[in-house]
Parts: structure tokens; C-alpha cells; sequence
């Protein structure tokens, strides 16, 4: 089912929001004092230390919230009514 | 045919294939400006991607990297912790950036701030910022090509004509082929250097320590200190937090304000090519993590290298690999080096012509584009002549640059983004900004918390930029509407 135009740009402005959300979040769990508490190097996970898990973790993140962001651009470039 | 030899043989075949590619590429595009400084905006997913990627991952990562690790343990984690944040602003930016580039016909980043803020001052400060912070860019490029070369030849090519063989081949593609050269090749060096790195990366753990997790259990009895954050510094000691997290910030906010990397904003064919390129972007990030972990791997290594930024070379040279996977791990290397490098050459020939020379004397686009190959030529010439000659000056260059790069921010997001900025707002902002980052580069110890000394420059760069523009009259809303009011296909107006 398509969505409607209005919701497609609405749910484009709610994923912009969130996407620079995620970013601030993710810019201060990685700079002190956010990044303490995932020092490491206990517990290993996989056999790797927990600041490289950290570090890690939140790029793959950052790959499907980026991705969910380029589907919402998508979505409201197709549905009409928009001005350009 | 003894070992060097073979080696010799499958990086002359890697390099004989990159040539090739970059004199195919360029034969395709116009004669025009656009074409050669932008390759006449055609670019798709697959070569923005590994521009993207290629340009940003240098010969500094592919043998700092591991360095970093070896030497300074979870230190290196700032590297990999900053990339992501630093290219998300490009999804906004990029297609803004782009959109105008198309309307105004730019291909520079400075003729992007300078349409929004008319001033051929502010045109030349920042070709001079850039093209001085490429150089010693350029010059670490070529250092690591030559010192690939001469470690896995055993010393039977000297350092200088390791350097001189790749930078040839890349001046000739960049001559010949303009940015649609830099843009193909560094899709054939981006892949090598992603297979070397992971296949390398993956496989020493296993061979030597027998899996990722014994080794870092083995590396956690010997070194702990090694594997806790923020780290080491180049002496041992531990680093502070500080400077470990301002060296994040500093290093994302400069990230995609690097001119050479902006311009190819202005190469790609739709903003939807541009936003899937940052989207994708983190799989290419990731392959910083083989390449801290061999550096981890050399740890424990029964040898040491005579410089931690060669533990990469020493490890491939000393575990007894097959002649042929040195060969294919020193072509990955230098395609680490080539694909930052014809950037850099590229981008400042560039933007030289562009936006110092281009603003004060009248050339046509044939002048122009001429220009820019003996450019090319004279860059790269320089840069090698003070890579062989003078080598230890090097780093101090490569980190002033940083912080450099960090003051074109405020420029181009005021542009982009803040309405009620000013041309005289925007060059004092960027005058006060480079001084006070040179001040505390110069003066490292007066510093606070041993801030980077980019973030310091920032601090002082924005509110000049903010004060000095509400202190002057507003633009016209007409000009200031264009840039800021521009959107992209999907993003609705607010009435």
C-alpha cells in the first residue's frame, strides 16, 4: 500500500529529526564522559575488547539509521505535492 | 626469478591496470572545466562510493593505522570512532551543495561560499588554507608509496623511485583524465585496498595467535594498559581524555569540509546518488578494524619494526607470506596512498586556477583547464621534491593542517544554513579562527584540558563569524533565500 503524500513528508521530517538525534547521541557516547563506562577492556565480546565493540557497534547502527533516512527521502520525492 | 622480483611483477601489472583505467576514464568526458574539475556531474553510486572511501583513506591509515594500534593501543580507536559522524552532515549537505553547484556552475567549494558571499579575499584565504593543508597531505602520500616500495623490495628500489614510479602514474592519469580519472581509479584501488586489508587483517590473528580472541586475551596478561580508552600517547604514557575526545570532534567537524572531498559533491549525477553514497559509507568505515587489528597482532610479534608506522610492512615481510601476497598487499598499499593522493593533486591544481587565480584575472575555460594539468605537474613535483629531501617535518605539517581545515566549517555551513550571515561576518570569522589555530599549535601547552587546537580555533572562528554578521547589514533576502531556502527533491517547503 502507498502511503499517502502528506504522511510520506511528514514521516520524512520525523526521520530527519531522529536521524540528528542519533548522531548527537552517538557523538557523545564516544567522547568523554560518555565513553567511560565502555572503556574496556572486560567484558571481551567475540573475542574482541568492549571499547572496539563500542566503537563498532554504533557505525553498524548508524548504517541502518542512514539507510531508514534515504527510504523516507525516497518515499516523499515520489508522492506529489511537494515544492522544489 | 627470486622473491623481490616477483614482487617487482605484480605491483608493475597493478599499476599498469590503474594507468590504463584512468586514460579510459578520461576520454569520455567534455573538454570543458566542468569535465575535468568535475567530470561533468555524471558520476553514479559505484565510483561515488569509492571516492568517497578511497579519497578518505589514505597511505596515513593503511600504515598509521595499524601504528596507532601497535604503538598506542585503544588510542587508534579515535579514528575509527569519528569517520561516520563526521560524513553524516554530507546527506544534508551534499545535495544542497550539489543542487546550487548545478545552478550557479560551481565546482569548487569556495565558489560556493563566494556566490553566497561575494569577496575575492574570501576566495583566495581559502585556496591558500587549502592548497597549503594538501601539500604536506600530498607529501605523506608519497612517502608511504615509497616506503611500501622499498620494504618489500628488500631495498632494491629506493625509497625515491618507489615514490617517483607511483606518483608518475598518477600525475598521468590526472593530467590526461581529470576528475573522471581520479573517480574510476579509485574504484580499482579502493577495492585492492579493502581485499588486502580484511584478507591481512583476518589472517594474522589466525596465524599467529590462533583467533581474534586468544590474541587480545594474550595481549590483555602482557599490555592491559593497551587495550583500556583513551589509551597511549607516542611515549607510553597514558593519554588524557581531552585530547582524545577533542581530536574526535576536531577530526569529524573537518571531516567532509576537506575541499578536495566537498568538490566531488559537485561530481555526482542526483542527490539521491550523493545521499546513498553517506549511507553507505559506514561499510567502508568499517575496514578500519583489520587494520587495528594487525596492528594489535604485532604486539606480541617476535620482532619489532624500526618505526611503529611500519609494523604493517615488517609483519607482511616477516611471517613468511607467499612472494605474491607481499606483491598484492604492496599494490593495496599503494592503492591506499594513489587514491588519496590524485585527489589532493587534482583538488589543488584545481582550486588554485578556481578560486586564487581564476577570481583576479580573466582566463577562458581553455586557459583554464591548461592551467590546471601544469598545476597538477608542479604540485606534484614539489611535493615530491620536499618528501625525498626534507622528511621530518612531516607530521608537524600534516597535524596544522587539521585544524586548518576545521576553520572552513563555519564558512560553509553560514552559507548553506544561517541567513542572517554576512560577508564580513564569514572572512573575519575565518581570519580570527586560523590565527587563534595556529597560535595554539605553535603554543601547544597553553591549551586547555590539551584541547585540539582546530576546536580552540573553532570556538573563536564562530563567534566572530556570529558577532561581526549581526554587527553588519543582512544580505538581501533574495540572496540569502537561494542558498539557505534551497531544498531537495522530497524535502517539503514551510510555508
Amino acid at each position: 500500500m502507498s502511503e499517502t503524500p502528506i504522511s510520506a513528508h511528514r514521516r520524512l521530517r520525523r526521520e530527519q529529526r531522529l536521524t540528528i538525534a542519533f548522531f548527537a547521541l552517538y557523538t557523545l557516547a564516544v567522547i568523554f564522559p560518555g565513553v567511560v563506562p565502555f572503556r574496556g577492556p572486560r567484558p571481551f565480546i567475540l573475542g574482541f575488547p568492549l571499547a572496539l565493540v563500542w566503537a563498532s557497534a554504533w557505525i553498524v547502527l548508524s548504517f541502518f539509521v542512514l539507510l531508514r533516512l534515504d527510504r523516507a527521502y525516497h518515499a516523499a520525492s515520489r508522492a506529489p505535492g511537494q515544492e522544489t | 626469478m627470486e622473491r623481490w622480483q616477483i614482487v617487482t611483477a605484480v605491483v608493475s601489472g597493478y599499476l599498469l591496470v590503474t594507468l590504463c583505467i584512468g586514460l579510459i576514464a578520461g576520454r569520455h568526458t567534455s573538454h570543458s572545466v566542468t569535465g575535468y574539475v568535475a567530470a561533468d556531474r555524471r558520476f553514479g553510486v559505484l565510483p561515488m562510493y569509492f571516492i568517497v572511501g578511497g579519497t578518505i583513506f589514505s597511505a596515513f591509515a593503511f600504515l598509521g593505522g595499524p601504528g596507532w594500534a601497535y604503538s598506542r593501543g585503544t588510542a587508534v580507536l579515535y579514528i575509527l570512532s569519528y569517520g561516520v559522524i563526521g560524513i553524516a552532515p554530507w546527506f544534508f549537505m551534499g545535495p544542497k551543495a550539489a543542487r546550487l553547484g548545478r545552478r550557479y556552475d560551481l565546482v569548487t567549494q569556495a565558489q560556493l561560499v563566494t556566490a553566497r558571499f561575494p569577496s575575492r579575499l574570501l576566495s583566495a584565504l581559502m585556496a591558500v588554507i587549502a592548497v597549503a593543508a594538501f601539500i604536506p597531505y600530498v607529501m605523506v602520500q608519497m612517502s608511504g608509496a615509497g616506503i611500501v616500495f622499498n620494504a618489500v623490495t628488500q631495498g632494491h628500489a629506493p625509497f625515491w623511485l618507489g615514490a617517483a614510479v607511483a606518483y608518475g602514474v598518477v600525475i598521468l592519469y590526472v593530467l590526461v583524465g581529470g576528475a573522471a580519472a581520479v573517480g574510476w581509479t579509485n574504484v580499482f584501488e579502493g577495492a585492492v585496498m579493502m581485499i588486502v586489508a580484511w584478507g591481512l587483517g583476518l589472517y594474522l590473528p589466525y596465524a599467529l595467535y590462533g583467533g581474534i580472541g586468544p590474541m587480545f586475551e594474550q595481549i590483555e596478561a602482557v599490555r592491559p594498559e593497551l587495550l583500556a580508552l583513551p589509551g597511549l600517547r607516542e611515549d607510553g604514557s597514558p593519554w588524557s581524555w581531552g585530547a582524545y575526545s577533542s581530536a574526535i570532534l576536531s577530526s569529524a567537524i573537518g571531516f567532509a569540509i576537506w575541499p578536495h572531498l566537498f568538490m566531488k559533491a559537485f561530481t555526482a549525477r542526483s542527490d539521491a546518488v550523493l545521499r546513498r553514497t553517506v549511507v553507505l559509507f559506514p561499510t567502508f568505515q568499517l575496514f578500519l578494524i583489520p587494520l587495528i587489528l594487525v596492528g594489535f597482532a604485532g604486539v606480541l610479534f617476535a620482532s619489532t619494526p624500526e618505526r611503529a608506522d611500519v609494523i604493517l610492512p615488517h609483519m607482511v615481510l616477516e611471517t613468511g607470506l607467499p612472494a605474491i601476497v607481499v606483491g598484492i598487499f604492496c599494490a593495496g598499499a599503494l592503492a591506499a596512498s594513489m587514491s588519496t593522493g590524485d585527489a589532493l593533486l587534482h583538488g589543488a591544481a584545481s582550486i588554485a586556477i578556481e578560486d586564487g587565480i581564476h577570481p583576479f584575472v580573466t582566463l577562458s575555460g581553455r586557459q583554464r583547464r591548461l592551467l590546471m594539468q601544469l598545476l597538477v605537474l608542479l604540485v606534484g613535483a614539489v611535493a615530491f621534491f620536499l618528501a625525498v629531501v626534507k622528511q621530518a617535518s612531516l607530521v608537524w605539517l600534516l597535524l596544522s593542517a587539521y585544524g586548518l581545515i576545521d576553520q572552513l566549517a563555519p564558512p560553509v555551513y553560514a552559507a548553506l544554513y544561517w541567513r542572517r550571515a554576512t560577508t564580513r561576518g564569514v572572512l573575519a570569522g575565518l581570519v580570527a579562527g586560523s590565527a587563534t589555530t595556529v597560535f595554539f599549535f605553535i603554543n601547544p601547552q597553553l591549551r586547555p584540558f590539551e584541547i585540539h587546537e582546530g576546536i580552540l580555533g573553532l570556538v573563536v572562528n564562530i563567534a566572530v563569524l556570529i558577532g561581526m554578521s549581526l554587527m553588519t547589514p543582512a544580505q538581501e533576502p533574495a540572496k540569502s533565500g537561494a542558498f539557505v531556502d534551497s531544498r531537495s527533491s522530497g524535502e517539503v517547503m514551510h510555508a
